[in-house]
Formats: structure tokens, C-alpha cells, sequence
């Protein structure tokens, strides 16, 4: 616990810790309390109020269908982090475990799954998320399954180097000559060393989540309706951008706030706690990258 | 779903944003250059994807009968001198007009080109004399029980059906593909290859060149016999140059209209209202909203599923809906509004008494709490696809129902069994093309209609029979008295809620100026020069 | 070196291999029936059959498979569901405009993002350095989209400055150039974010290495050191993402070409999920594939060539 709160206490230590803490307490904040803050309810349609300029009734205006842009940008900040915590999560657990087995046991069950996840990876998420949801239908579930599709390779991969890597640990050695049994090194030893890495990854990927996410909302291929969400308020404010560009402005806003914030603290978190993977995403900027595919 | 076409047409970004460099978009010479246009499939009058009298169908073909640009669906005649139905209804003499020549060369027209077109779009001659397997007429359909034309003369002839066959006066000869007049002699001296590339009709455009996917290039018909009036000759259009697009890249929005308002064309359509809203204040282009009235919106309400199959939750579903709110939705104005499926432009059929369905939702509660009804929830699918604003509609509709305590899922990519299986749509929008007759327009609601166009799943055999006899019927109040009954029927079955008739947007350079058929479909010959 | 190349090529010979076979059992698992798809509102059910028929829809599956392994093998996508025309024609029209919008971002990422990163590391802790570091996290964070709209809305729609809307034609050179400054510079922005922060990382690293030091201690001047010795090894780790920046530009050209209304490969993609149709999904589909396992391959190789240390840490490689 200690430990923890020597992390935390660290990370709030630097300015962009600090920053990036201070957004995604008030991004959680947001989301939680939606319902309350939000001035109107999002899905609420008044024709006779389409377009409307900002006002003191609508802060941010009204969209096409008459709706209050900051309700719907409001509600959107749930949705969005509804979809990227679970599909993170979803991607961290799957490639932990499968990058374990693969790492661990090795010969034919790791060529196959280092082949499946490389197949995978060579579509760029977005792409992959398009031709996926064209097959599957959209729904919040299924957008959540494709994102953590797309993400998992990357713990798949990390995963299986990491148990390599420790597996060849004098200490996991010394536990194997003794006789342990298989599953006991691997989960009681080399899956608590994995973690801390891992974890780092699950923090820089949320952003990469919320933005993919949105892409292929606003792409046309997101959640359906009425659901506020960010991706979606970007294609309907795209579509009527001749006639009012307000209803773009707040979800621009709130995507670039959030994801900023979200990396603030994911990558001073990676700076304190693993500064292997701070050189290495420096230099080859991976971990950054995947947002943008 | 949230179409790339509703996504790009915003696009409209370019709002005010000129080409640069560009002015004025101007029409130079004698060329009409008009475009981007989907490409057609194939030249061929059977086997086109159109069906309808799009360019450049209406251009190089011409038909027995035709309708005139404007808004009155009267067909006049154009290759038939005269044309009469008999009292009986089953057959119709014509005699050509004199001195029509084909294309380049192939001869006059005589009644045997007519009997060849015809038994041609009806399967009883080979689509080509070297037609292969699958070279099949896409469109017998539209001519009934036909059963041959028995030629009298050069000229004249009889169009012999089995049964009386009404549509054929003011659907097939006036303003289906498959009702055009093809030569005959030109067939068979081409074959399938030769025609596909250059088809022969009397039009007073002919075909030049076409490469499909890309341009079609027509020049005038020097020896253009005249069907269509005196003034042919005076067109200003020495040549009408197409572009074509395949499908899978046909731009649409502000990358549709970009060409005419940087003159690189002199004319587009199929653009959405928000377009022509857009353009309507660029004085370098000229924007057209025309009226579509046989082409209509409407929402299908699956009256054999189990949480539809109250017709209580239906009349209550009827009492949630905001038309005037739905047709807003689509950037349209409210005086499109549909109260029954035939327009009152149609001219027969039209039910002036239909009911107007005002919003009442406190009805709509009653209804449902009569029903026994609670916590229902319904899924809404667009399942045609394509339509700019279908998403847009939804949601209104969404809300509409919320208000009345109907949760609604939008179903952005339905299921193929969405519209084959009758336990699994619910509420569909829908989005029908029309064509002029009131047959036609019935079509799509029968009994074998269930699992192709019949989304409401609402079988009546009186409507079945109704539907027969309006084929046999040719007197137009006759016809319109089986039209109100009919609809009548589709009124009490609840399975359907009329929208609206859609519009078609186009945009022409300044000096153009665009003519329409009643249907907005552009008539590429009547365009002017100003 | 020839031995790690074969591996990596065979992998993905493999994993290509892979990637067409779930693309082509894929269309059977379409939602929508493409031949509706692509008739749209009054369809007679004829139309439907013969269009299905050419489709070639009412071919049992094993068949479609073959069909479509067999005509790969010979460079060949299948042919478009509603023109016929070749997918590969079509990918052949959209890839130019494409790839000369990756290539212009490219340009610019590298012309705007290596002079910045070079003055900041001019002066570290400088007002450019603090200025950058703030808005470079914001660039780095907002995906294209955002940047794309924004500049959309800035210059083309308040300003009215830049032609926002199509690719325009290679014919009029100067139109298409003016037409590439707004999508390619919302691709850019990433790097201008991300280059600065990782030349100046370097730069340091450099700077404070022995052979700088000594060479300060034999007196040669600052400029000399920096542009001379130290520039030209922090400029390295930027040639090796190379690989990546292709990468980064041909999937951000989805966003930019819908934004912009840009012809191109995202929007062929695009519109063919719009009406279903399913083999120019399919080639689209592919041929990012291909280009984006070059793209890995080429990142792997290029990193192996310039930075030895790599080696060491060969498991978090991103694979093919």
C-alpha cells in the first residue's frame, strides 16, 4: 500500500503528474455525476430549437435536432470511458494470460498464437475496426470487443517477452530444480513481475481506446443512437458543419482535454515506475503510435 | 447507419469556400458536361440498373409515349402518332410517325422495331442473337400479361395482352427503360459486343463512345426525325459529355457538387437538400430542389411480429410520431408531407380524404394502457440503407416513442433477416423509389412481397385483388376509387406511417438552365442555355 | 542480418496468407445483402437474382474461397459487385492520391518537426523549450481527426482561405498541391509534437556523452559540436521511424480524406463498407495489410540497422 502511495505521491511530485492527474479525477468526476450536471437530457429532440447559437439556456448551443451540445458532450465523457476501461482491460487480461502461456510453455501453442497476434497486428486498428463492425453489427459491446481485438496483440507480445525474459531468471531456475509444478511459477511467480510493466501499458493505452473509439464513431461505424457519443457528436457536427459549427466544438474540446490528460499521467506514471519502457516508448514511440492507428 | 454519404456531403465545409481561383462556373461552347453520374451497368435498355428515365436513357432512346419536363404526369406522344387502348382494355393499336430514322444509319422505324423491343424486354426473343447464358431481360415484369404486338403495316401495329394491362399507358411506354424502342435491324447486325458499346435507338442524341466506369460522349443526331417537336434541331448541345463513376467511388456532398462550382461541369444531381441549401447562396452556381412525388418515406411497422401484432400498440405507435419533426429532420420542407401512399401530383389514385395523424401522445398512453402493454421496447432499422438522414430520422423517432414510453434500439446494420423473416423487424424506415402509376406504387405491398419489399408483413387478400383489378382498369376514376380503397385498406392495418415524398437536388452552372421530368429525373435534351 | 530478413519476410508471407483467408470467409458473414445493397429502392426481384448470379452469391462458399485464393495468387482482388470493374483498378485509382498525401505529410512532419527540435535543444529549459513541451503533449494526444476538423473549421470554413474539399487532378499540379496543405498538415502535427521531444531527448543524451566532452576540452566551438558531432547522431532514431511515420500517415488518411473529401483508399474503403460491398472491402482491406506489414518491417529494420541496442531487447518488437 505504501508502495502506491510512494507512486502516487511521486507522480503528483512533477508538473505534468499534477496536470494529469487534476484531469482525470475531474474526467471521472464528470462521468459519475453526469446525470446531475448535465443541464438537460441529451437525448432531449426540440426541433424549434435547431442550430441555435450560444446562449445562457445552452452554454454550447443546440445541434441539429435541437438537443443541448454540452448535455450530450456531458454524457459523452461516460460512454467514452464506459467503452476504454473495459476494452483495455479486456485486452490487458487476454494478452497477459495468452503471452503467458506462449512466453512460458513455448514450441507449438506460442507459434500459434505469436502468428494470430501478428496477423492482427498487421491491420492498423482503425481498419481492422471497420471491417470487423461491418461483420458484427454495431452495438457498445461490440465496439468494445474490437477495440480490445485490436489492443490485445500488443500485451500478447509484451507479455511473452516479459515471461521469457524473467523465465531465464536464476531465481525461476532455482524454484523449477526444486520441483515446483508449472502453474505455480507461472502465476505465483513470473505473472506478479509481469504486472508492473503491463500495467504502465494499460494506462497509456486508455487514451488509445477513447481515441479509437471515437474514430470509428465518427466514421460511421460506432454505437448507435441515442447514445451522446463523442465520435458520434464529431460526424453529426461534420455533416451540418455549413450550417453550425458548435456542435463541434465541445467534443473537440473534451477529446483533446481528456486523452492530454490521460497521457499526462499515463507517461509520468511510466517515467516512476519502469524506466526501461520509458526509453523504449521514447525511442521508438510505439505505445504513443497505436492511438493514431 | 451513419452513411459516408451524409458524412461527406456535410463536407460542406466548402459552404462558402470557392475553387480557387474560380468565379462564376459558366457553360462554355457547345458542350454539356454533366456528371459525376453512377454508371448505368450497361447501355442497354433491359438490363441497365435504372429501370427509370435517366440520362442517358431519355437521351439516346426514345419510347412510343413520353412525359414532358414540369410537374404534369401526362404522357404525350413521341414515336406514336397515335395510340389507342381498346374498350376492352386488352390491347392498344399505335401508328408510328413517318420518317424516323435510327442511328447511324440502321433505317427508319418501322412497327417491327416496336414488336422487337417488346417481345425482346419480354423474353420471347433472344436479348441478343448471340445472347449468352445469363442475358435475361430485368424487366418483363413491366409489361404485364403481354403477349405480342401483331404488326398491320409499316407503321402500325397491336399491342396484344392477355389480360387487360392499364400501367402500360402510363408506366412502360412513357417511362420505363424497358419500354423503349430499340432497332431491330441494328441488333443483329451488331450483336451483343457491338451494342453494348454503341446502342442504336432514334433519340436526338446518339452514342459516340462509351467506356464504362468512366465517360459516355453523345453528339446530335444530324437525321433526328423530330418525335419530340419542332425545336430539336435548335438544342443548344452539340455534344453531351457524361462522366461516369463506379458505384464504390461516386463522390457525394460538397465532393459531388465541387465540379459544377469549379465548371468543370456543367451539371450534377442526386446532391442532398443540405447541398442545394448550401449552393443556394453561390451566386456562381444555380442549386434546384424538385419535387419527387412518386418516390416516398415512410415507416413500416411489422404487424406479424408479437410486440407489434396489438394493433392498439400500433395506432398508439401512429399518435407517438412527429411527422413535421421527421420531415425537418431531412432538411425538407413540411408541405412534402405524405397523408396516404399516392402523391395528389400522380394525378389518379390520390385519396384527398386521407386522415392527418396529429402527434397525441396522451391517446398514444391510453391506447397502450389498454393495450396492457409496459416497458416496451422495439428495435428501428433503415434497412434499405443508403439514405443520407436515415440515422438523423431514427433518432427523432427514438425520442417520439420515448416520450411515450417505448424504448427504441437503432439497429444501424440490420441483419439480412430484418425484412425476410417476420419474427425478427420490428419498425422499419424505408425509403421507395415510385414510378407513375398507382399499380406500381401498390406493388410492393402484397402477400408475395413478404420477405422482398413487404417490411410490414400486412397480407389482405381484398388488397391482393384490389391490386389485380387496378392492372385491369382503365378508366381513371375507376381507378382511383380501387386506389382509395385499397389505401384505405393499408390505413387500417396500421402497418404503415406516411412520411413524406422525397426531392431530388441538383446544381447546374449559372448559364444552365436544368428541365426535369415530373419525377425530377433530368431530360438532358431540354436543358437551356441562358 | 539475411537470416533475421528471411524470418520476418516468411512470417509475413504467413500472416498475409492468414489475413486473406479470414477476408475472404468473411463475406459470408456480412450483415445485408449486398445485391439490395447496391439496387437500392425498386429492386424487382429478377434484378435481385441476376445481380446475386453475377456476383457470383449463388456459388457455394468452398467455391467463392477458391475463386478468390486462385485469383490472388495472380495479382488479381475479384472484380467490384456493382461495376465489374477489377478491385485492383480501383485501388490502382485511389492509391495515388493516397499515397501522395502521406508522402506530403511526411515532408512536412520531418521539414517543420526536426528544425523545432533542434532549436529546443538548442536551448533547453529555453521559452521555445517550455512553449513546445505543453503543446507538443497536445499534438502527440489529438488524434487526426481532431486536428483535421479543427483546421477545417479555422481555415476553411472561418477563414476561407484553402480549398478544403477533393483531391483535385495531378493535371492542374498547383490546385492539387494547395488542396494537400490542410489534410497533410493535420497528419503532420502529430510529429511536430512528437519529433521536437524525442530530437531533444537525444540531443541531451548526446551532448553530454565523452566524446562531446572531449571534444569541448579540445576547444572546438559550440556550433561546430552541436551541428557537427552531435546533430548527426541524435538525427538517427528519427530515420528509424520511418517505418512507423508510413505507418502513422496511410491510416491517418482515413480520417483526412473523409474530412477533406479527399478520393483516396480510406474513402474507397469507406464507401464500399457503405454498400457492402464486400470484395472491395476485402482488396482495400489487403493491401493495408501489405503496406502496413512493409511498414513494420521496414521500422524493425532500419531500428536493427542504426541501433544495435535493439537487438538486446528483441521481445517487444511489434512482430511482422
Amino acid at each position: 500500500m505504501s508502495e502506491l502511495r510512494q507512486t502516487v505521491m511521486r507522480m503528483l511530485a512533477r508538473p505534468a503528474g499534477s496536470i494529469g492527474f487534476a484531469i482525470v479525477v475531474l474526467t471521472l468526476l464528470v462521468a459519475v455525476t453526469a446525470p446531475l450536471i448535465a443541464p438537460y437530457d441529451p437525448a432531449a429532440i426540440a426541433m424549434a430549437k435547431r442550430f441555435a447559437a450560444p446562449s445562457f439556456d445552452h452554454w454550447f448551443g443546440t445541434d441539429h435536432l435541437g438537443r443541448d451540445n454540452l448535455s450530450r458532450v456531458i454524457h459523452g465523457t461516460r460512454l467514452a470511458l464506459a467503452i476504454a476501461f473495459p476494452a483495455v482491460l479486456a485486452a490487458f487480461a487476454a494478452g497477459l494470460l495468452l503471452g503467458l502461456v506462449a512466453g512460458y510453455i513455448g514450441g507449438l501453442i506460442d507459434r500459434v498464437l505469436t502468428v494470430i497476434a501478428d496477423t492482427f497486428l498487421s491491420f492498423p486498428s482503425v481498419i481492422l475496426g471497420l471491417a470487423l463492425l461491418t461483420l458484427v453489427g454495431q452495438s457498445v459491446l461490440n465496439t468494445t470487443l474490437v477495440i480490445a481485438l485490436s489492443l490485445f496483440p500488443y500485451y500478447l507480445r509484451l507479455a511473452r517477452g516479459l515471461a521469457l525474459s524473467i523465465r531465464h531468471q536464476p531465481y525461476i531456475k532455482a524454484e523449477r530444480s526444486l520441483g515446483a509444478r508449472r502453474g505455480r511459477i507461472m502465476f505465483l511467480h513470473l505473472l506478479p513481475n509481469m504486472l508492473p510493466p503491463l500495467l504502465v501499458v494499460v494506462a497509456m493505452d486508455i487514451p488509445s481506446a477513447i481515441v479509437i473509439e471515437a474514430g470509428l464513431a465518427f466514421l460511421g461505424l460506432g454505437v448507435p443512437p441515442p447514445a451522446p457519443d463523442w465520435g458520434v457528436l464529431l460526424n453529426e457536427g461534420f455533416v451540418n458543419v455549413a450550417i453550425s459549427a458548435w456542435p463541434l466544438v465541445g467534443p473537440l474540446m473534451a477529446i483533446i482535454f481528456v486523452t492530454t490528460g490521460f497521457t499526462l499521467l499515463g507517461e509520468t506514471f511510466r517515467d516512476i515506475a519502469d524506466p526501461r519502457l520509458a526509453g523504449l516508448g521514447r525511442r521508438t514511440g510505439r505505445f504513443l503510435m497505436r492511438r493514431a492507428r | 447507419m451513419i452513411t459516408r454519404r451524409n458524412l461527406l456531403l456535410s463536407a460542406a465545409a466548402l459552404a462558402a469556400i470557392r475553387p480557387l481561383g474560380a468565379g462564376v462556373a459558366f457553360a462554355e461552347g457547345t458542350t454539356l458536361r454533366f456528371g459525376p453520374q453512377l454508371d448505368p451497368g450497361t447501355l442497354d435498355t433491359l438490363t441497365n440498373v435504372y429501370d427509370y428515365p435517366f440520362p442517358p436513357f431519355s437521351t439516346v432512346y426514345e419510347g412510343l409515349t413520353s412525359y414532358m419536363p414540369g410537374s404534369e404526369w401526362k404522357p404525350v406522344n413521341r414515336l406514336a402518332e397515335t395510340l389507342e387502348l381498346a374498350a376492352d382494355g386488352k390491347s392498344i393499336s399505335f401508328k408510328l410517325k413517318e420518317g424516323i430514322q435510327f442511328h447511324r444509319g440502321f433505317g427508319e422505324l418501322t412497327a417491327e422495331d416496336v414488336k422487337y423491343s417488346f417481345d425482346r424486354a419480354t423474353g420471347k426473343v433472344k436479348l441478343y442473337p448471340d445472347a449468352a447464358e445469363g442475358d435475361v431481360s430485368y424487366y418483363g415484369g413491366d409489361f404485364g400479361s403481354y403477349k405480342e404486338v401483331q404488326v398491320t403495316g409499316k407503321y402500325t401495329g397491336v399491342i396484344v395482352f392477355e389480360k387487360p394491362f392499364a400501367p402500360m399507358l402510363r408506366l412502360t411506354l412513357p417511362y420505363a427503360t424497358s419500354g423503349l424502342i430499340v432497332s431491330k435491324k441494328a441488333m443483329e447486325a451488331l450483336g451483343k459486343e457491338g451494342w453494348l458499346k454503341a446502342p442504336v435507338g432514334t433519340g436526338p442524341y446518339e452514342v459516340v463512345s462509351y467506356t464504362p466506369n468512366k465517360e459516355l460522349i453523345m453528339k446530335r443526331f444530324a437525321d433526328y426525325g423530330g418525335a419530340a417537336g419542332q425545336d430539336a434541331k435548335s438544342w443548344p448541345w452539340d455534344e453531351i459529355k457524361v462522366s461516369l463513376v463506379n458505384s464504390s467511388s461516386a463522390p457525394t456532398g460538397a465532393a459531388l457538387t465541387a465540379g459544377v462550382e469549379s465548371g468543370d461541369f456543367d451539371f450534377t444531381y442526386n446532391a442532398s437538400p443540405l447541398d442545394a441549401l448550401r449552393l443556394q447562396n453561390n451566386p456562381a452556381v444555380k442549386a434546384y430542389i424538385v419535387q419527387q412525388p412518386m418516390s416516398y418515406n415512410f415507416l413500416q411497422l411489422n404487424v406479424l411480429h408479437p410486440k407489434l401484432a396489438n394493433p392498439k400498440v400500433r395506432e398508439a405507435i401512429r399518435y407517438l410520431i412527429d411527422v413535421p419533426a421527421l420531415i425537418q429532420a431531412q432538411d425538407l420542407d413540411v408541405a412534402t408531407r405524405l397523408n396516404a401512399l399516392i402523391a395528389p401530383q400522380m394525378g389518379v389514385g390520390n385519396w384527398p380524404e386521407a386522415p392527418l395523424y396529429e402527434r397525441d401522445i396522451e391517446k398514444a398512453k391510453a391506447l397502450l394502457a389498454e393495450a396492457g402493454v409496459s416497458a416496451l421496447e422495439l428495435d428501428l432499422s433503415a434497412p434499405s440503407g443508403g439514405s443520407a438522414t436515415a440515422a438523423t430520422v431514427m433518432q427523432v423517432i427514438q425520442a417520439n416513442l420515448a416520450e411515450g414510453g417505448i424504448k427504441v434500439n437503432v439497429l444501424l446494420t440490420p441483419p439480412d433477416t430484418y425484412i425476410k423473416d417476420k419474427a425478427v423487424g420490428q419498425l422499419s424506415w424505408s425509403n421507395y423509389g415510385g414510378a407513375p402509376d398507382p399499380f406500381y406504387q401498390f406493388e410492393w405491398f402484397t402477400c408475395d412481397q413478404f420477405s422482398q419489399w413487404n417490411w410490414a408483413f400486412a397480407c389482405n387478400a381484398d388488397y391482393d385483388k384490389l391490386h389485380e383489378e387496378l392492372a385491369a382498369e382503365r378508366d381513371e376514376a375507376k381507378r382511383t376509387e380501387i386506389a382509395i380503397q385499397m389505401q384505405k385498406l393499408m390505413d387500417a392495418s396500421l402497418g404503415y406511417i406516411w412520411v413524406n415524398h422525397q426531392v431530388s437536388c441538383a446544381v447546374t452552372a449559372a448559364n444552365v438552365e436544368a428541365a426535369f421530368d415530373p419525377n425530377g429525373n433530368p431530360y438532358l435534351q431540354y436543358f437551356k442555355k441562358v | 542480418m539475411a537470416g533475421y530478413l528471411l524470418k520476418r519476410l516468411g512470417g509475413a508471407v504467413v500472416v498475409l496468407f492468414l489475413t486473406a483467408l479470414l477476408l475472404a470467409a468473411a463475406v459470408h458473414l456480412v450483415p445485408g445483402d449486398p445485391a439490395r445493397a447496391v439496387l437500392g429502392a425498386h429492386a424487382t426481384p429478377e434484378l435481385i437474382a441476376q445481380i446475386r448470379a453475377k456476383m457470383g452469391l449463388d456459388k457455394p462458399v468452398a467455391v467463392q474461397l477458391w475463386d478468390f485464393f486462385s485469383g490472388l495468387l495472380h495479382g488479381d482482388l475479384g472484380t467490384d459487385f456493382v461495376g465489374g470493374v477489377p478491385v485492383t483498378t480501383l485501388i490502382g485509382e485511389a492509391l495515388p492520391d493516397t499515397l501522395a498525401l502521406a508522402v506530403a505529410s511526411m515532408i512536412l512532419a520531418v521539414a517543420g518537426g526536426v528544425p523545432l527540435g533542434i532549436a529546443v535543444a538548442r536551448r533547453p529549459g529555453g521559452i521555445l523549450d517550455r512553449l513546445t513541451h505543453g503543446l507538443s503533449m497536445i499534438f502527440v494526444s489529438a488524434p487526426v481527426y481532431v486536428t483535421s476538423l479543427i483546421l477545417l473549421l479555422i481555415f476553411a470554413v472561418k477563414l476561407r482561405y484553402l480549398p478544403a474539399m477533393g483531391a483535385g487532378q495531378f493535371s492542374d499540379p498547383v490546385n492539387y498541391l494547395s488542396r494537400l496543405i490542410l489534410p497533410a498538415t493535420a497528419l503532420a502535427l502529430f510529429w511536430w509534437g512528437y519529433l521536437p521531444r524525442i530530437l531533444r531527448a537525444t540531443m541531451l543524451e548526446v551532448l553530454s556523452a565523452p566524446y562531446i566532452r572531449s571534444a569541448r576540452a579540445f576547444g572546438f566551438r559550440e556550433n561546430v559540436i552541436f551541428y557537427r558531432y552531435a546533430l548527426r547522431n541524435a538525427v538517427l532514431p528519427i530515420i528509424a521511424i520511418f517505418g512507423l511515420m508510413v505507418g502513422y500517415s496511410l491510416t491517418g488518411t482515413v480520417f483526412a480524406e473523409t474530412i477533406f473529401g479527399r478520393s483516396g483508399l480510406g474513402t474507397l474503403a469507406l464507401s464500399a463498407i457503405d454498400q457492402r460491398n464486400w470484395p472491395v472491402i476485402r482488396g482495400v482491406v489487403f493491401t493495408y495489410a501489405l503496406f502496413f506489414i512493409c511498414a513494420n518491417i521496414l521500422a524493425d529494420l532500419s531500428y536493427r540497422v542504426l541501433d544495435p541496442r535493439v537487438r538486446l531487447s528483441e521481445e517487444f518488437e511489434t512482430g511482422v
